[in-house]
């Protein structure tokens, strides 16, 4: 399994997902299962900012 | 070692060389500060050295910074500039003056410091540190996001509660330094060096809270604003508030009034992406809801052409037909039943008109005789017994006499 895509990489996968229905030539098939990752994608984006929490890492300049 | 002695005279150089013997051994003259006025001020081409005088009322020193010190200034000392100087005071042998060597030398007086700070402002501009073309954009959706502050200060609590409440996506990597004092500038370009060579920094916040013009100086340092304007990562100043300016905000990419302000601009808002994500999947609801109708409109249009062509639609229609010539059938049998019963009312009213009693009732009476029903004044004779009929009785009558009115067939 790949790892976890960030915030950024979900909003632009949801973004060509929207944008490929727009365009609306897919096939019903495709179009079913283009909504259906773009919900998913949706539920990931708000997922990762409802739940995240801001990491602090101390560096020293030695 | 020399020998004073009534005989025999020292040369000049054996004074000059044993004077100078006595300064150099004196350890006040060894590191000294004085403050004092420029005049005389010439800077050699060839050498790069300064040579000036220090005096106030009553008195002038003889002073050289030579180029390696020189070249650390700040300002362009001039005429009539108040300056402090440090350094050493020892004799210059071949003239047999003293003079002074100065390490340092800063303005002294608010004034001379504005006039220093302006110096260096537009020195570095010259250079083109400060040209807004160089500015970057910060990234959008930082990950990493570096923060050079002091460990102890509000400016850290205000970054961090700012960017915990609006991005709390991305990752803070702190790296402490002074920020102020004579540690301040020197802490931040390691501070800086430091977090330049962190893997995937998309910015760096630095910067304090608000202070006097003097806590914020170490901001102006040649050195640290020569480094911000180096950086390979983005760098926001957040330098005191929002009417100081130091150079670090001119060199910045960004320069944000309030270490708070720097961590707004730095990130974006959690509700806007929220916003974004919720208009993005209506979009593709609305998309694929219209998508779908327009299909399913499609469907129902070849649904109808389809049955039009199929069997059962040519059924269908045959039992239309059929119904058809059904309601055609009833409503003719229906109007047959109708001109029928007219028929039979036009006879029925006949048949009442011929009903006799009616006609006796008008007034007719019929007349019998012993054969029967008389129809004509031919068959009777004077004296014949007749009955009249009545609609209701009879009367016996006898005929007196007879007159023909007309021929009968």
């Amino acid at each position: 399994m790949e790892n976890k895509p960030t915030y950024e990489e979900a909003a632009k996968t949801l973004a060509e997902l929207v944008a490929k229905l727009e365009k609306g030539d897919l096939s019903l098939e495709q179009t079913i299962k283009t909504y259906e990752e773009a919900k998913k994608a949706s539920a990931y984006c708000i997922e990762l900012l409802e739940t995240a929490k801001l990491k602090i890492t101390e560096v020293t300049d030695q | 070692m020399i020998q004073p002695s009534q005989t025999s005279a020292l040369t000049v150089s054996q004074l000059n060389s044993y004077v100078k013997f006595l300064f150099e051994g004196d350890v006040k003259l060894a590191n000294i500060t004085v403050e004092g006025e420029i005049t005389d001020f010439r800077r050699q081409f060839s050498s790069g050295h300064l040579y000036f005088s220090l005096k106030d009322e009553n008195s002038r020193l003889r002073c050289v910074m030579f180029r390696s010190a020189a070249a650390k200034l700040a300002f362009n000392p001039e005429n009539g500039a108040r300056v402090t100087v440090t350094g050493r005071v020892t004799v210059y042998e071949a003239s047999g003056e003293y003079q002074l060597y100065v390490n340092s030398m800063r303005p002294s007086g608010a004034g001379e410091l504005a006039l220093a700070l302006e110096q260096l402002k537009r020195k570095l501009a010259a250079e083109g540190l400060f040209d807004p073309a160089k500015k970057r954009p910060l990234p959008a959706f930082p990950k990493r996001i570096g923060v050079i502050t002091s460990a102890s200060g509000a400016a850290f609590h205000d970054i961090i509660n700012v960017l915990t409440r609006r991005y709390p996506l991305c990752e803070v990597v702190f790296c402490p330094a002074a920020v102020q004092g004579s540690l301040c500038p020197q802490e931040n370009v390691r501070a800086l060096r430091r977090l330049n060579r962190e893997p995937d920094l998309d910015l760096i916040i630095i910067g304090r809270g608000g202070g006097s013009a003097e806590d914020l100086m170490g901001y102006n340092n040649e050195a640290l604003v020569r480094e911000v304007a180096a950086s390979r990562v983005p760098v926001v100043s957040a330098v005191g508030h929002e009417i100081d300016f130091t150079l670090c905000d001119f060199a910045a990419d960004r320069r944000a009034p309030t270490p708070s302000a720097a961590a707004e601009l730095s990130s974006p808002d959690i509700d806007d992406l929220k916003l974004r994500i919720d208009n993005m999947i209506n979009a593709g609801v609305n998309f694929t809801l219209n998508y779908l109708n327009a299909r399913i409109d499609r469907h129902a249009e070849l649904l109808s052409r389809m049955r039009a062509l199929s069997p059962a639609g040519i059924i269908e229609r045959r039992g239309q037909d059929i119904a058809l010539l059904n309601l055609r059938a009833r409503a003719a049998a229906a109007k047959r039943v109708d001109d029928l019963a007219a028929v039979q009312k036009a006879n029925a009213e006949k048949l009442a008109a011929m009903d006799p009693e009616k006609i006796f009732k008008r007034g007719y009476t019929a007349v019998r005789n012993e054969t029967g029903r008389v129809t004509t004044v031919t068959a009777l004779n004077p004296g014949d017994g007749i009955t009249l009929e009545f609609f209701d009785g009879i009367a016996n009558a006898t005929v007196s006499d007879i007159r023909r009115i007309r021929n009968g067939e």
